[in-house]
């Protein structure tokens, strides 16, 4: 699976959206756009991105930009997994 | 750190380990395994889980907890349980421990609210990134001098004038009255009865919360009760003007501190205010015996409480997150509005 795919799942499981994650390209919004996604749901993926590729996240490298969209986030992994 | 997680169901094969822990913390009746084991009996759903840190034959942390909403988990938490199960041998809570239990429950597990704690018996945590430090309500508590009349001249005129006027308004209407308590293990089901029949024709019965005879409040009252009683600590308060029962309370009395747990009254009768003269009563005679230092209420305080004493503490609830994310994601969705 590529890391976009993985995103995907882990939006899907995070959020309990069901086949509404399939729909989710690049440029849909995730902030304000699914209603799911409140500050603990925040919480839970970024802790579930974290456990899932291995990575460490530290408080200054999220801002409110990287959940702006799909394709932010899966930009956000990219560059963590780059590291 | 290695936590240890079985069904609720499996409880009664721990309550050595749950009662000798509770010792350590204060030996509150509210936290023993004569409440705990009614507690669930009546309230558990079957998702709660005993979590035990430490060796399982003496442990240093143990707890009964169930999952709240996606991620979120909390002490398990009946409303009719004035505390959260959730004990220690140390009073401070141990952050990460909290924090590696939530990484070891099933699921993504993201956040553990340790609900309703008393500062007498757990140090209450500093709020930072990954911990939330709530109050939750202020109660009231009367610490007693030896002696009755000690306590009364410091309550306010007001309150003395007040239980002076009742007193003379029962005279003047040839109302008699009676104090009996109830302890005994077989007067307990006729105590839930009685309490039953008074609750339900209140305000209470209206909204459909009352304790009613047979429900699961009053088959947990009664089994709690009737536990306790066979160590002597269960106490039922019942109060008569003539021939007809007008107040009651049902407490735990353990090293001398009486613990209020519910009170009833008959709320058709005008002038007087019959729960607080049977408790005037039973201090009077309590202290006088020797039976009684402590009065604790467990409830949100009202202005009746400040009239009967100046002492209260701020019970609290402590929210552990997994990690410190969610004071940013509640910023970052803040923006969002």
């Amino acid at each position: 699976m590529t890391v976009i795919e993985d995103v995907r799942e882990i939006l899907k499981t995070t959020l309990q959206i069901g086949e509404r994650a399939d729909d989710i390209e690049a440029d849909t919004p995730l902030l304000g756009n699914i209603p799911e996604l409140d500050s603990m749901a925040v919480a839970m993926l970024i802790t579930a991105i974290e456990e899932h590729f291995d990575i460490f996240v530290d408080d200054d490298d999220i801002s409110a930009e990287t959940f702006e969209t799909f394709g932010s986030l899966c930009e956000f992994v990219e560059e963590k997994l780059a590291e | 750190m290695m936590w240890k997680l079985y069904p609720a169901s499996e409880f009664p094969n721990f309550q050595d380990q749950w009662q000798s822990l509770n010792k350590d913390r204060g030996n509150s009746p509210l936290l023993d395994v004569k409440f705990i084991l009614p507690l669930m009996d009546k309230f558990s759903s079957g998702s709660e889980k005993i979590v035990l840190l430490g060796d399982p034959e003496k442990p240093e942390i143990m707890a009964v907890i169930a999952p709240t909403a996606k991620g979120v988990w909390a002490s398990f938490q009946p409303s009719n349980a004035p505390l959260g199960l959730w004990l220690s041998r140390k009073k401070a809570l141990d952050i990460p421990a909290v924090k590696s239990l939530i990484k070891q429950l099933p699921g993504m597990a993201i956040a553990l609210g340790i609900t309703q704690q008393d500062p007498l018996f757990m140090t209450r945590p500093d709020t930072e990134k990954s911990v939330a430090s709530l109050d939750y309500i202020t109660t009231a508590h009367i610490d007693f001098p030896e002696k009755f009349d000690d306590y009364w001249a410091l309550r306010s005129k007001n309150l003395r004038h007040n239980m002076k006027r009742q007193r003379n308004f029962l005279t003047k209407n040839h109302i008699e009255t009676r104090l009996e308590i109830y302890s005994r293990g077989e007067q307990m089901k006729q105590a839930m009865m009685d309490y039953g029949k008074i609750e339900s024709s209140g305000w209470k019965g209206q909204i459909e919360s009352a304790v009613t005879q047979g429900d699961r409040q009053s088959q947990f009252y009664e089994q709690m009760l009737s536990a306790f009683s066979n160590s002597g600590e269960s106490l039922v308060l019942r109060y008569y003007y003539n021939e007809n029962l007008v107040a009651t309370d049902l407490c735990l009395l353990r090293d001398k501190i009486l613990y209020i747990l519910k009170t009833t009254y008959d709320e058709t009768i005008k002038g007087t205010s019959p729960a607080h003269i049977m408790r005037f009563e039973y201090y009077q005679t309590a202290l006088a015996s020797k039976l009684l230092k402590r009065v604790e209420f467990y409830g949100p305080l009202k202005d009746w409480h400040k009239k009967w004493t100046n002492e209260a503490r701020v019970i609290f609830h402590s929210n552990i997150y997994r990690n410190n994310f969610i004071a940013l994601a509640h910023k970052i969705t803040k923006l969002i509005g």
